[in-house]
């Protein structure tokens, strides 16, 4: 027998096991690979395939338009006042508020029922508290009056709602006036002595047991609410809660046997809170710029290059980019990096009337307010007033809009096509300005686009 | 699993793991085909990176396919070389490093008959890894934002190089190989001012197949064995297919066709080397030119120059006659290589050089050999805002011949 080193048969497990020696190796080596330091080496070389550009000069089209209706029921508020624009461009806007009051009930009246018929009517006394919100010139005198309403507050076919522009018929009679100078950032009480025919009505009804006070909808059919009527010579516009610890209307009497006079009441409480509305209107017979607005926008050219915004009546300003889309046409593979919508104000001379905030919402060629529009962390933009302490009458208003330009120019499909602004809260505010269009010199009204492109 | 199959899998897991590597953070990769491999990797990584004229025998050298002629009858040789590279990217006032490693080459080849000897292998051709930021300033804005330059990717190759023996003395080769691969080059635009981002994508998939040729002639004068060797190749078009993907914060449009297709060459080259070597000594050089400088860059640029590459290396080999120790049996190398790069930027050319060091070691059979080697070297210049690279580079290189893989058989 002798050795023989004759390729006879590979020794596969040989292979197999330097093969894995190979490939530890290998893995543990690629684990190895880092980096530290200053990676901006190198940026001298590099040459970008990509353009980032601003563009500020694309066409901003604004227009102002009336809405047909806000829905004013439910806002736990009585707005009462009027007001008259003193730039002369919204002219005179007034509110008069419906408030519908329950029955103090039957059954907890008095120590004991025998004493009712000796009960003598003292006084009927409405109170007000203010909510805190308020509309022009809070130094001048308020003065309004409260009406019996007369016609049932009830929703309008298939609605749940009542409207700025609902109104309902009310006693041509006050039940009761009064003058005040307006302190809506306090907590002092509004107190409104009610004339005596309707307290003594109640007494009576009251002593008798009447069935007009024995439930909700018997007293609100027999007693339809109240009506906070102000006439237009009014400076401002003043909020009232309306809740039972706010609003309240007492009906105070005595016993006649009492040995010693105890003051006795019950309490007529708001009820129906969604019947509750502030009917909103406004006289523009007088104001050139927006007496001739309607449900159709009206664009700003016609308008002194300008739009409007009011809450309340609803004044709303459309905003529309007309060649928006061109853009992907001159810019392929076009990406919008960041969009500034930015609007410059008509500077009152007080700048505490401008409001403070205006929020912008996506529309669609019927201006329905399709939803409030996000910044890119999906919060609502705020819309804030910009105020240059400098030049105050630079201060502008700005939102990113990048979601809703890529919106526009990414779905072709859509329907959203522009944006409406309106004050916050447009529905209980009568905050309102005066936007100048980027036609309007000295005024820096325009979009700001950030965009990339490869071409 | 039988075996052939998991043979299978364990090379691909090794070649996929190789191929996965990028082995470089030069921002100088951003141009042409990415940093181009300079060497083998080899047994002459020690000696500078020395090839041309050096004959094969118990090693594959790839530098000159016309060397494997040397290999024996009866050898089957299997040889992985790995790399691990730590990097020093300086400019004036600025600097990063890197630490990179990979799988540089993995090979077979044996010979097939008496005239005609071959091997197959795997290798990277070129690298691709920048990660770069750069500010800017939108035009007639104070906007500022950033753009983040990333690469990755690189050409691999597969080869088979041959080599027949003319004479006794005289040996052609041709190393045939499918050049292939993927790099990406990206950009992204961000900014802490915009919700959006703006990326764009281009993949390059150059391919082709590529052949460079080679010669080598050995003799003896005196004690010293010579070779001379001669190798070329000639301009090559990489077919290149460019995919360009724009992704934004909202929209992503990638195609599946490519966008352009053009054609990304590899020039011409030669090179010359010849070595000598005595019972203990061997010296080596190699001289090699590529035409680079009569290319321009995809976008039309004049970024090259014709690359030049100047290697010198010598090798000792103690030759004890009975050796006691191991150290008495290895080998020892030194060397060095002058480059001037096939880049020239901002009129300056990307010069470089390095000193190498290395030992072999012999496995406990006597053909199979593992080589260390350790190089030190610099690329670039600090002048007219370019970037120098300080390198230190450990390179390991296994040779295994046929014994590991034969089980001897007994009659």
């Amino acid at each position: 027998m002798h050795k023989q080193t004759v390729v006879e048969n590979y020794d596969f497990m040989g292979i197999v096991r330097y093969c894995l020696i190979i490939l530890g190796i290998a893995l543990a080596i690629n684990e190895s690979s880092c980096v530290k330091g200053d990676e901006a080496i190198g940026s001298q070389f590099m040459n970008s395939d990509v353009n980032v550009k601003y563009i500020d000069s694309l066409t901003v089209n604004f227009s102002s338009f009336l809405m047909d209706s806000i829905i004013s029921s439910n806002k736990n508020l009585a707005l009462v006042g009027s007001y008259v624009d003193p730039e002369s461009v919204f002219g005179v806007t007034q509110s008069t508020s419906y408030v519908i009051f329950n029955t103090p009930g039957l059954v907890s009246v008095g120590n004991s029922s025998g004493l009712l018929g000796n009960a003598v009517y003292d006084s009927l006394i409405l109170t007000l508290k203010y909510s805190g919100l308020y509309y022009g010139d809070t130094l001048q005198p308020l003065k309004f009056s409260l009406h019996r309403v007369n016609q049932d507050i009830v929703f309008p076919t298939s609605s749940q709602y009542l409207y700025n522009t609902s109104s309902f018929s009310y006693d041509a009679d006050s039940i009761g006036e009064i003058e005040i100078l307006p302190r809506p950032n306090s907590d002092q009480t509004v107190t409104i002595k009610l004339a005596g025919s309707l307290g003594a009505e109640f007494l009576d009804k009251l002593a008798n047991g009447s069935d007009e006070l024995a439930s909700q909808d018997n007293f609100v059919n027999y007693f339809k609410g109240i009506a906070f009527v102000a006439d237009p010579t009014n400076s401002s516009i003043v909020g009232f809660n309306i809740n039972s610890t706010s609003m309240y209307m007492n009906l105070y009497y005595h016993n006649e046997g009492d040995v010693v006079n105890v003051s006795r009441d019950v309490q007529f409480n708001p009820c129906l809170l969604d019947h509750q509305f502030n009917h909103i209107y406004s006289n523009r017979t007088n104001s050139p710029l927006t007496k001739d607005l309607s449900n159709v926008p009206t664009n700003s050219s016609n308008t002194g290059n300008y739009s409007f915004v009011q809450g309340g009546t609803g004044i709303v300003t459309r905003v529309d980019f007309p060649y928006l889309s061109s853009l992907l046409k001159y810019h392929p593979n076009m990406q919008v990096l960041r969009a500034v919508l930015v609007v410059q104000p008509v500077v009152p001379q007080n700048l505490d009337y401008l409001p403070s905030n205006l929020n912008l919402y996506f529309t669609n060629k019927f201006n329905d307010f399709v939803s409030i529009v996000n910044d890119s962390n999906g919060n609502a933009e705020g819309g804030n007033l910009n105020v240059d302490g400098v030049i105050p009458s630079n201060s502008t208003y700005s939102w990113d809009v990048t979601t809703f330009v890529n919106t526009v120019l990414g779905t072709n499909s859509s329907n959203l096509n522009g944006l409406l602004i309106v004050p916050n809260n447009y529905s209980v505010s009568f905050d309102h300005a005066v936007i100048a269009d980027p036609l309007r010199s000295h005024y820096n009204t325009k979009l700001i686009l950030y965009i990339a492109s490869h071409e | 699993m039988n075996k052939q199959t998991l043979l299978v899998v364990l090379l691909s897991l090794i070649i996929g793991s190789a191929h996965a590597q990028t082995f470089t953070n030069s921002p100088y990769s951003y141009y042409a085909l990415g940093e181009l491999e300079p060497s083998d990797y080899g047994r002459t990584s020690g000696m500078g990176g020395v090839g041309i004229g050096i004959s094969s025998g118990q090693f594959l050298n790839r530098t000159n396919p016309a060397s494997l002629s040397s290999i024996d009858t009866l050898s089957f040789l299997f040889e992985v070389a790995l790399s691990a590279k730590y990097t020093d990217y300086k400019t004036y006032n600025h600097g990063f490093t890197a630490t990179n490693s990979g799988i540089k080459k993995l090979s077979v080849g044996f010979r097939l008959n008496h005239f005609w000897a071959t091997s197959l292998g795997i290798a990277p051709y070129s690298n691709v890894g920048y990660n770069i930021n750069q500010t800017g300033t939108i035009e007639g804005t104070n906007q500022s934002y950033n753009t983040n330059y990333k690469g990755n990717g690189g050409l691999s190759q597969f080869y088979w190089a041959n080599s027949f023996r003319l004479t006794h003395s005289l040996s052609v080769g041709v190393d045939a190989s499918y050049i292939f691969g993927s790099i990406t080059k990206s950009e992204e635009i961000t900014s802490s001012g915009f919700a959006g981002y703006y990326s764009l994508s281009n993949n390059y998939t150059p391919n082709n197949l590529y052949f460079d040729l080679g010669s080598q002639y050995n003799g003896k004068i005196n004690n010293w064995d010579y070779v001379v060797g001669v190798t070329g190749g000639f301009k090559t078009a990489l077919t290149t297919a460019k995919y360009l993907t724009v992704e934004t914060a909202t929209t992503t449009a990638s195609s599946d066709i490519p966008t352009t297709v053009f054609n990304q060459s590899i020039p011409a080259f030669w090179g010359l080397g010849a070595s000598m070597k005595s019972k203990s000594w061997t010296l080596a050089a190699d001289y090699k030119v590529q035409y680079w400088g009569s290319l321009v860059d995809q976008n039309g640029q004049h970024i090259y120059a014709n690359s030049r590459k100047i290697a010198l290396g010598v090798e000792y080999l103690p030759g004890v006659s009975v050796p006691r120790f191991l150290y008495q049996r290895m080998v020892y190398q030194a060397g060095f290589h002058y480059d001037q790069s096939y880049l020239r930027l901002r009129g300056v050319n990307l010069d470089g050089y390095a000193v190498t060091v290395g030992v072999g070691i012999p496995g406990r059979r006597e053909r199979s050999f593992m080589g260390m080697s350790f190089e030190a070297g610099k690329r670039g210049s600090l002048s007219n805002g370019l970037i120098r690279e300080n390198y230190y580079q450990i390179n390991v290189s296994l040779s295994l011949n046929d014994i590991w893989f034969v089980r001897p058989k007994y009659q």
